[in-house]
């Protein structure tokens, strides 16, 4: 037995004093905790507050629902912000049978194999590849091999790919939540397994898929390095129409009208650009804001 | 039942094609990049020298007082270059510049220079010298020779006469996969001289001091002094385009382009770790609160906050960081660190913390909320106190989620675009070692410059080539990190299962 | 939802169009915000016409332009000899129509007294070898230099034209925009910066210096007369290219802006017109 020679017992006066500065180390930590989680919030809310207070003196009607004029330098940013709805309406078209298709193959399918794994690896690596390589991928392939030319199409499909990965994820995961008694019961009533997934775990992870997707397009339609290299157009003095012509134009759209803005200084003065930048952040906000909605409503049904 | 099956055989098909086009995004990303990297390769390597004869002694530098023998600015100087690309043989510019006649150089310069375009040194043409000799686009394999004329005028009074020679403007012999020589091939009738072989890239610059030699006649003007610069290539293309991307130099629009892009993937680097440095220590702590000790009313009202910050675009984040964050950030350090400017690398990476913060909390959080209730309990009833139980159970317990989470706010980082082109200054040299001046210092990253020159490449050419391998490496190396945060946060998996 | 969707593409589509015209330009940055005016008001008097500007770079309108997707091809510099040869190789022969002038101006901050400096002296300041006002005749001050960023053709056009190919200085730093140079160099007093003239004309805080192209040689000014003589050393055409010589509605766009009226417009957006 080693000897304990040297090793002075603390007195109970000592251990009291000692919890004390315990206890007040720790309620310093936590009061550091507090400061830091309260300032994070105020800092956000105040950037966020700026950019509204720069960019509401822009806002009006006209300036939603105007196209630019005099040089970019007055009217609205209405051509921008339908080339913003267009693509991701249109990236959400493309993504969505995909990525939830995807999400079920990861989250029924696959299983433990070594190609799940591969698939599953894929999808991670997906998520965290910079939209410049999208962009670049698409500018490769969808530009110069496919349509030799920017275009509404070449712009849909890069951003699909871009918001690819987080759809696949979301999905999985929203079906992985699902309750196993539900699949159970589904399968103990004779269905195969393509109906339990069919009629019972999709309605239920409806919710879920929704969200993710919405926020993945949400976060596409604002990236700008995609875009910029597949899709934008800076003016055009033609009507705006809906056909399939405009599949094979370029369109332009918020993220590349303020890139552009940024490149070109001063020519397009700040309010609008600031404008922009609040319409910008405020089509994201709103898409995120319908998500919680319909997440929150598909909430109230469930009963689990 | 059957039935039933064949019916939902499409729905099942289109599962398991869906989990294969995610397989075949990866693997066309990859070869798609690496596809079009392939027009790096094609790169001619471009190579010029000038000489110039001097009299023995030059007269000082009107600005600096210094002797600078800097040949680019000398107006009668000859360049001897090949492989420019996109250059076919003389151009309209060069061939306006023939080799000076005895009656042109009468008063105005003692010496001339010039060389033959097509190089046999027997059936010279007279017509056919210029000062400047522009060889058509070879790749690197392939050398060539050209021949230096040189004489003096009748005007001209010393013994001696220098030639002297330098690269042309931004050409580095170091960089470039020749063996340049420049030899003596026929010294005058009447000169003594011995034959010389000098090695241009190692003595890249430098003079020569010859016996002086008069041309009397116009004709005479090719019979005096004939040098010939030779270049062999001593790297194939391939390698030779490999160890340039992995160079220190980054300046492709020069005539000798230079395609380094270690200062690019350097310069990503520091600003995605000093953007870590800052957010991930105020990210976790945040992300502890979240988790460990905020409330669940504060929770619920702070969460949506955060996350709306991970909605902003990041071009809206880069716009205000430039009319917000850069002034500020001048007048606060315009003084200790002799900013005078506020797109630098401090500003490009303080937003950029910024844009990693919801990251890093929300991940953190899950990590952090990963960690077993059990485990909370246990030590409390040891009597831990709060700080205690996170910073001896909670944080080792989430240790490995935690650095998923720095590694994927890492690759976050590095992938970021418009917030270092708005911010980062743009000029891609590489980060100083003294760390201040660094920060305050304006720098380029891999993508933004991506982004900002693709516009101004010639498709499919070399700098085009390049630009793909630069996203090439950006995938790669975020592919790497990608997936190590995604197996360090898997391991975590056994906690909360 | 799908018919939330269904609604929301009638609001963003609108009717389909009557089949118009349309002449795309595609190209040069440098170029960019002259097209749009042009654009705009050629469309204001041929409604029947739609033009469509697009930025990216020269080399974007250029690749454009060989592979046969835009109308006008606009770029700051002169297409390369392999570049014509590509789109010959495509079945279009590039035509070269020169839109406007541009005479780059050198500027500085007010304050500073240098009033002028001759072409080497420039160089010497952006390759790096003249770092303080005092070594030009100026204050002890040490230099800013300011460059347009590599994106744009005026970055190219002026390390062709200046520096005579050299490599920028350590410290040269490269802004996004002209406007952006003009903004800095106002606000920091030793700085220097270069750009399209008709943007620093009227500003506050900068000056534009007068530039001798060689030793010894008067400095000249980049005024309109000085440009177009080409007694000013620093300047260069913009072009348009077509395949051909330009035809139906993309003549009748080339040809308004080469007229008066669209040659008026040239100088409200900092270049010069052609007459």
């Amino acid at each position: 037995m080693a000897s304990i020679v040297g090793v002075k017992f603390p007195t109970p006066d000592q251990v009291a004093g000692r919890d004390r500065l315990r206890k007040r180390a720790s309620l310093a930590y936590e009061g550091w905790l507090w400061i830091i989680g309260i300032t994070i919030s105020i800092a956000i809310l105040a950037l966020i507050l700026t950019i509204a207070a720069k960019g509401l003196p822009a806002m009006s009607w006209e300036f939603l629902s105007a196209a630019p004029k005099e040089g970019m330098k007055e009217g609205g940013i209405w051509p921008m912000l339908r080339g913003s709805i267009l693509l991701m309406a249109g990236t959400l078209i493309i993504v969505l049978p995909v990525g939830v298709f995807g999400g079920i193959f990861l989250s029924e399918y696959a299983g433990t194999s070594r190609f799940a794994y591969t698939v599953r690896a894929c999808v991670v690596a997906l998520a965290g590849t910079p939209s410049v390589i999208y962009g670049l991928f698409g500018l490769a392939v969808f530009v110069l091999l496919l349509t030799k030319h920017t275009s509404l199409v070449a712009g849909w499909l890069t951003l699909a790919m871009f918001a690819l990965p987080v759809i696949v994820l979301t999905t999985e995961s929203a079906i992985k939540s699902v309750p196993e008694s539900f699949v159970e019961a589904g399968v103990s009533l004779g269905m195969s397994k393509w109906q339990v997934i069919r009629r019972v775990v999709l309605p239920s992870a409806i919710p879920g898929i929704v969200t993710g997707v919405v926020l993945s397009t949400g976060r596409a339609a604002g990236e700008a390095p995609p875009i910029l290299l597949t899709a934008g157009i800076y003016y055009s003095t033609a009507q705006l129409s809906f056909d399939f012509e405009m599949l094979k134009k370029p369109v332009a759209n918020l993220p590349y009208h303020l890139a552009e803005g940024y490149r070109q200084g001063s020519v397009i003065p700040e309010k609008i650009i600031w404008g922009t930048c609040l319409t910008l952040m405020l089509l994201v906000l709103l898409i995120n804001l319908a998500a919680i909605i319909v997440r929150a409503k598909a909430r109230r049904k469930q009963t689990w | 039942m059957k039935r039933n099956r064949l019916r939902e055989l499409p729905a099942v098909a289109l599962v398991y094609f869906s989990g294969a086009l995610i397989l075949l995004v990866v693997v066309a990303i990859f070869y798609y990049l690496a596809h079009e990297a392939r027009y790096a390769f094609d790169r001619p390597f471009p190579y010029g020298y000038r000489f110039s004869l001097q009299p023995p002694v030059l007269e000082p530098d009107p600005y600096t007082g210094e002797i600078v023998d800097d040949l680019t600015v000398d107006p009668n100087a000859s360049l001897l270059a090949a492989n420019f690309e996109g250059e076919d043989g003389v151009d309209d510019k060069e061939q306006s510049a023939p080799m000076p006649t005895l009656a042109e150089l009468e008063g105005y310069h003692p010496f001339g220079t010039g060389s033959a375009v097509i190089a046999t040194l027997e059936d010279v043409n007279l017509d056919g010298l210029y000062r400047d000799n522009w060889k058509k686009a070879k790749p690197a394999s392939q050398g060539d020779s050209f021949y230096l004329f040189a004489f003096a005028t009748p005007e001209y009074d010393k013994p001696t006469m220098k030639l002297a020679w330098g690269p042309d403007a931004a050409f580095s012999a170091k960089d470039c996969p020749y063996d340049i020589r420049l030899r003596l091939v026929r010294a005058p009738e009447g000169v003594e001289l011995d034959p010389f072989d000098i090695d241009l890239v190692k003595h890249e610059q430098g003079a020569i001091e010859l016996p002086a030699w008069i041309a009397k006649t116009d004709a005479d003007r090719t019979s005096g002094y004939v040098f010939e610069m030779i270049a062999t290539p001593t790297k194939s293309n391939f390698v030779a385009t490999i160890i340039g991307f992995f160079k220190t130099d980054w300046a492709p629009t020069l005539q000798y382009p230079r395609y380094g892009f270690v200062p690019l993937l350097l310069s990503t680097m520091l600003m995605s770790f000093v953007a870590l440095l800052i957010a991930v220590p105020i990210g976790l702590a945040c992300a502890t609160y979240l988790a460990e000790i905020a409330p669940v009313r504060v929770r619920e009202w702070l969460k949506p906050i955060i996350e709306m910050l991970a909605s902003i675009p990041t071009v809206v984040l880069g716009y205000f960081g430039l009319m917000i964050v850069a002034p500020g950030i001048v007048k606060v350090f315009s003084e200790s660190l002799g900013m005078t400017s506020g797109r630098s690398f401090v500003t490009a990476s303080l937003v950029l913390a910024f844009l990693l913060l919801p990251t890093i909390i929300s991940i953190g959080e899950d990590a952090l909320r990963a960690v077993p209730n059990l485990m909370r309990e246990g030590a409390s009833a040891l009597g831990f106190t709060t700080r205690e139980t996170i910073k001896k159970v909670v944080m080792p317990t989430a240790r490995a989620g935690i650095v998923a989470t720095v590694l994927l706010g890492f690759a976050r980082a590095i992938g970021e675009t418009m917030i270092i082109w708005i911010l980062s200054g743009g000029t891609a040299v590489m980060p100083s070692a003294n760390p201040i001046k660094t920060l305050a210092a304006p720098t380029r990253g891999m993508t933004d410059t991506i982004a900002i020159e693709m516009g101004n490449v010639e498709f499919e050419g070399a700098h085009y080539g390049h630009l793909f391998m630069i996203g090439l490496a950006l995938f790669l190396v975020t592919l790497v990190i990608n997936l190590a945060g995604y197996a360090y946060g898997r391991k975590r998996k056994w906690l909360a299962s | 939802m799908t018919a939330a969707l269904i609604a929301t593409l009638a609001i963003v589509g609108g009717a389909p169009s009557p089949a118009l015209g349309t002449v795309a330009v595609k190209g040069s940055d440098s170029m960019l915000i002259l097209n749009q005016r042009w654009a705009e008001a050629f469309g204001k008097k041929h409604p029947g016409t739609a033009i469509e500007v697009t930025g990216g770079g020269s080399s974007i309108g250029i690749n454009a332009f060989i592979n046969g997707v835009t109308d006008i091809c606009a770029a700051s510099r002169p297409m390369r000899k392999s570049e014509i040869d590509r789109a010959r190789s495509r079945g279009a022969i590039a035509v070269e129509t020169p839109a406007a002038l541009d005479g780059l101006a050198v500027i500085v901050n007010t304050s500073n007294p240098v009033n002028s400096l001759t072409m080497d002296q420039i160089r010497r300041i952006y390759i790096g070898q003249i770092n303080n006002w005092s070594q030009v005749g100026g204050p002890n001050q040490s230099i800013v230099v300011l460059s347009r960023d590599s994106n744009s053709g005026t970055y190219g056009f002026f390390q062709e034209k200046v520096l005579k190919n050299q490599n920028w200085g350590r410290g040269v730093r490269f802004m996004p925009s002209t406007a952006e140079e003009a903004r800095e160099t106002a606000r920091t007093p030793g700085a220097i910066a270069y750009g399209g003239v008709a943007y620093f004309k009227g500003r506050d805080g900068i000056k534009i210096i007068g530039i001798a192209p060689a030793e010894g040689k008067p400095p000249v000014l980049p005024t309109e007369a000085n440009v177009r003589n080409k007694s000013y050393p620093i300047w260069r055409y913009l072009y348009f290219y077509t395949n051909g010589r330009p035809r139906g509605e993309t003549k009748t766009f080339i040809d308004w802006c080469l007229s008066t009226e669209g040659q008026s417009l040239v100088e409200q957006v900092g270049y010069y017109g052609l007459k």
